[in-house]
């Protein structure tokens, strides 16, 4: 598959002549050899094909000697400046040295193997080698360089100010520099990375969330700092990716902005006021009697997505929690009423939030205090049952339903609705008929069961809304006379 | 891959000018090879006779040809092609296999009844794989194999006895009562893949059924060893038997009595009495009671119940009511009966029994 170095050369020798004489498609760069580095001029483009390109036995392998196909640049400059070299996205190897052949010393921190914009801090006078190695089969792409601007915000005296809320800043951080007596932020883990400065006077206390370039992935880091001056800064928050924090109205903020990683790469600072808390309170179960132990459950949402923590839960019957560290909470009531229940929940960010509701405690409990059942029937004959109903609290309607239930089961055989009204002492009486039958006189015996249910309402004890009688025995039609 | 001497034609006929045309090919194609005769058995009159299954035979189809009046296997691709034949006289009453291995496409067992060409029926034919024949003792069996393209290599022919076929029963229920309707599955097994034509079930009890999945429901208790027989496609049978017991077990609660009402500390008695008209066995009675927060044990008993037509048997118990009993202002009791050892009870609706609510006061020296 692969042309000979030769027979490259003599391929582009005859199709040179015939396609573009200016055009060395698939030869050797002319900077392949560090001796013919290119010298970068501002600004710099050029389309580079790093295709046939090779490595001398004497080039540095500081950092990454995988890759063979490389090129040199070179660049001096008649004062100190910045410059922001950019391959077009293609995955490159990168170095910078300083020094002469032979000699060649590398430029600290300017190892890089990936696809992002690099940078080179240059000073007056010193000629810098670049060298840019590729793989064979993603040796082209577009290579760019040009100065980098400091940035107008890169001073403490010079900090931005931010006017109005929301706010979104782009910058590049690589002009920038490290003021003498600036302080570092707590939650920096590369302490003098260079930074630039925003400030920002809120008009009224609240909470504040500010993104440190999350989604770059340049390890920026934002010191949000009080006082009036460098020297006299208290940090209020540091954020390094990205946080809510409570500002309070006609204090100054000073924010300390920097990414260690970024290189030449843009970098994104935001600021904007925090979403305020939905507060949302679930109470189970429904229509609850004093028998109940309630759940109260907190299901507010923080739109910042920190989640909620319950403050306080205000049952409404004079007894308030604050379940730390639970979302949750039981609660049983001693008597019917409406209670007005109140939720406190807060996020970071001393943000808060209420939600309250009126809940209703009502203990409907009709019971069946009374069933007579017949012991035994023979078929054909018509026998009472009575189921008595006590109901001491809610004027209800009941029904009753009776069931006769066999080998394969319960069958309803009648039902009765009436109004029982709330009297301690006294039962309602539901009267029925029932008629044995043949299909009874097969099952040997059968089962009588009433279940009383109250219309509408949650009943607060089922225990004592079924009965079930024992077994009644069915005897074959008397004969002759007797029936 | 294979390429046919001839083209296939409709089943059935009778050969006439096959054999010229093959005498032609002969002296066209290889006068310089020595010329071997037709195999001894060519000719059906010249059966190769085999003994006893199992047996295996060499089949040299090299030089064979067909002869005049000859069948056409039922079931060939290729009708006319060349065949050697051998004969078999049953020993016994039996199910064989017959299976040629063949490299080729298109190599054809038949077999046939009759004694000469022209009175021939026949009674089996394959054309790629292992089949079943049922032979009957003293019967003598033609075997006709064919090929459209014989090879130098010879056919081996294989008879061997057929293997068994095999059912399993199965059923829905293991202890099942006369008050339940049992599901029987039959499962049957054949390394030959035959398919079952004939399933028949006896139940034991007198009654019968073809179903393959049959459902049966017995009257009385008792041991009954069911039955089922299956018959192949190809007449080989099996049989399986399984042996149920029916066992009707059916306690009743006949009696729940308790206290209407009730006062904290007060002790009453409970009574739950128990019938039994079936098998006498020990019965455990359970009693609940209930609240706001759904029923909790209390006590249970566990008594010998005989199976009597009236007379009940009583499991007395003593309640004393307690302040949680004051919560709802009312107490509910609830019995469950149930049957030792992992008895099945066959009627399970009379089981249990929940009585009125008994009414619940503080009690009399006012404490609660």
């Amino acid at each position: 598959m692969r042309i000979s170095r030769l027979g490259a050369v003599l391929v582009a020798a005859l199709t040179a002549v015939v396609l573009a004489p200016g055009v060395a498609a698939a030869a050797p760069p002319s900077n392949d050899d560090f001796d013919n580095a290119t010298p970068i001029t501002l600004p710099y483009a050029e389309e580079i094909d790093l295709t046939e390109a090779t490595a001398a036995p004497d080039d540095p392998d500081a950092c990454f000697p995988l890759r063979t196909n490389t090129a040199w640049y070179s660049f001096t400059s008649a004062q100190d400046t910045t410059l922001r070299l950019d391959f077009g996205g293609a995955y490159l190897d990168t170095a910078i040295f300083t020094g002469s052949r032979g000699a060649l010393e590398l430029v600290d921190g300017t190892c890089s193997g990936n696809e992002d914009v690099r940078s080179l801090t240059a000073q007056a006078g010193i000629t810098y080698y670049l060298k840019v190695a590729a793989e064979e089969w993603e040796g082209r792409f577009r290579f760019t360089a040009d100065t980098v601007a400091r940035p107008g915000n890169d001073d403490f005296a010079a900090a931005e100010t931010i006017g109005s809320l929301p706010f979104l800043g782009h910058v590049t951080l690589a002009a920038a520099t490290v003021e003498a007596d600036e302080p570092t932020a707590s939650c920096d883990h590369n302490p003098g990375s260079p930074s630039v400065w925003y400030t920002y006077t809120p008009a009224e206390t609240g909470a504040l969330a500010l993104d440190a370039d999350s989604w770059g992935g340049h390890i920026a880091v934002a010191g949000v700092y009080t006082g009036t001056s460098m020297a006299d800064l208290t940090e209020v928050e540091c954020v390094g990716y990205r946080s809510v924090f409570r500002a309070e109205a006609g204090r100054t903020l000073f924010i300390q902005f920097n990414a260690a990683d970024a290189g030449a790469e843009d970098v994104v600072f935001g600021l904007r006021a925090a979403a305020a808390l939905e507060p949302a309170l679930r109470i189970s179960p429904e229509a609850p009697s004093v028998f109940d132990e309630l759940l109260f459950y907190d299901s507010s949402n923080d739109p910042e997505g920190y989640g909620t923590g319950v403050e306080e839960l205000d049952f409404g019957d004079g007894t308030v929690v604050n379940p730390e560290q639970q979302s949750y909470a039981y609660h049983r009531y001693a008597a019917d009423g409406d209670y007005t229940v109140v939720l406190t929940v807060s996020s970071i960010g001393g943000r808060t939030a209420t939600t309250s509701q009126v809940l209703s405690v009502r203990t409907h409990d009709v019971a069946i205090t009374g069933f007579t059942a017949p012991a035994a029937g023979r078929v054909g004959t018509t026998k009472p049952l009575t189921v008595d109903v006590a109901n001491n609290r809610y004027d209800e309607n009941v029904t009753v339903t009776l069931y006769r239930g066999t080998a394969a089961g319960y069958e309803e055989v009648g039902t009765l609705t009436k109004a029982v009204p709330a009297r301690p002492r006294r039962t309602v009486r539901f009267g029925f008929d029932y008629t044995f039958t043949a299909a009874d006189l097969a099952e040997g015996n059968i089962v009588f069961k009433a279940v009383a249910t109250a219309a509408d309402v949650r009943e607060a004890v089922p225990v004592d809304n079924t009965v079930i009688a024992p077994a009644t025995r069915v005897h074959p039609a008397s004969t002759g006379a007797k029936s | 891959m294979h390429l046919p001497l001839r083209q296939p034609r409709a089943h059935g006929g009778v050969r006439i000018a096959t054999m010229v045309v093959a005498a032609v090919a002969l002296t066209v194609v290889a006068p310089g090879v020595a010329q071997a005769a037709p195999p001894s058995n060519d000719a059906f009159a010249g059966a190769t006779p085999l003994g006893t299954v199992p047996v295996t035979a060499e089949a040299e189809l090299a030089e064979a040809t067909t002869e005049p009046g000859e069948p056409d296997p039922s079931c060939s691709p290729y009708p006319g092609s060349p065949s050697v034949w051998f004969a078999f006289t049953a020993p016994r009453t039996e199910s064989i296999t017959l299976w040629a291995t063949s490299e080729g496409f298109g190599t054809t067992v038949a077999v046939h009844s009759g004694d000469s060409l022209g009175a021939l029926t026949e009674v089996y034919c394959r054309d790629y794989d292992r089949g079943v024949l049922a032979v009957t003792a003293g019967q003598t069996y033609r075997i006709q194999l064919t090929t459209p393209q014989p090879a130098a290599i010879a056919i081996r022919l294989e008879l061997a006895v057929a293997p068994d076929l095999q059912t399993q029963i199965g059923r829905s229920l293991y202890d099942p009562s006369t008050l339940d309707t049992v599901d029987f599955f039959q499962y049957p097994s054949d390394t030959m893949g035959a398919q079952i034509t004939g399933v028949e079930w006896d139940f034991g009890d007198g009654t019968t059924s073809n179903d393959a999945e049959a459902r049966h429901r017995y009257t009385a208790d008792g041991d009954y060893v069911v039955r089922v027989t299956i018959t192949a496609s190809d007449g080989r049978s099996a049989t399986a038997t399984q042996t149920v017991f029916v066992r009707t077990h059916d306690v009743r609660v006949a009696g729940f009595t308790t206290p209407s009402a009730g006062r904290v500390g007060q002790t009453k008695p409970i009574e739950v009495t128990v019938g039994n008209q079936r098998i006498s066995e020990d019965v455990t009675v359970v009693l609940y009671r209930g609240g706001p927060d759904g029923f909790a044990e209390v006590a249970r008993a566990t008594q010998y119940v005989p199976s009597r037509p009236t007379r009940t048997v009583a499991f007395p118990f003593n309640y004393t009511f307690r302040p949680a009993d004051l919560a709802a202002g009312r107490v509910t009791f609830r019995t469950e009966v149930s049957l030792a050892d992992g008895a099945r009870d066959a009627r399970l609706v009379d089981n249990e029994a929940t009585a009125p609510a008994t009414t619940v006061r503080p009690g009399a020296d006012g404490r609660s």
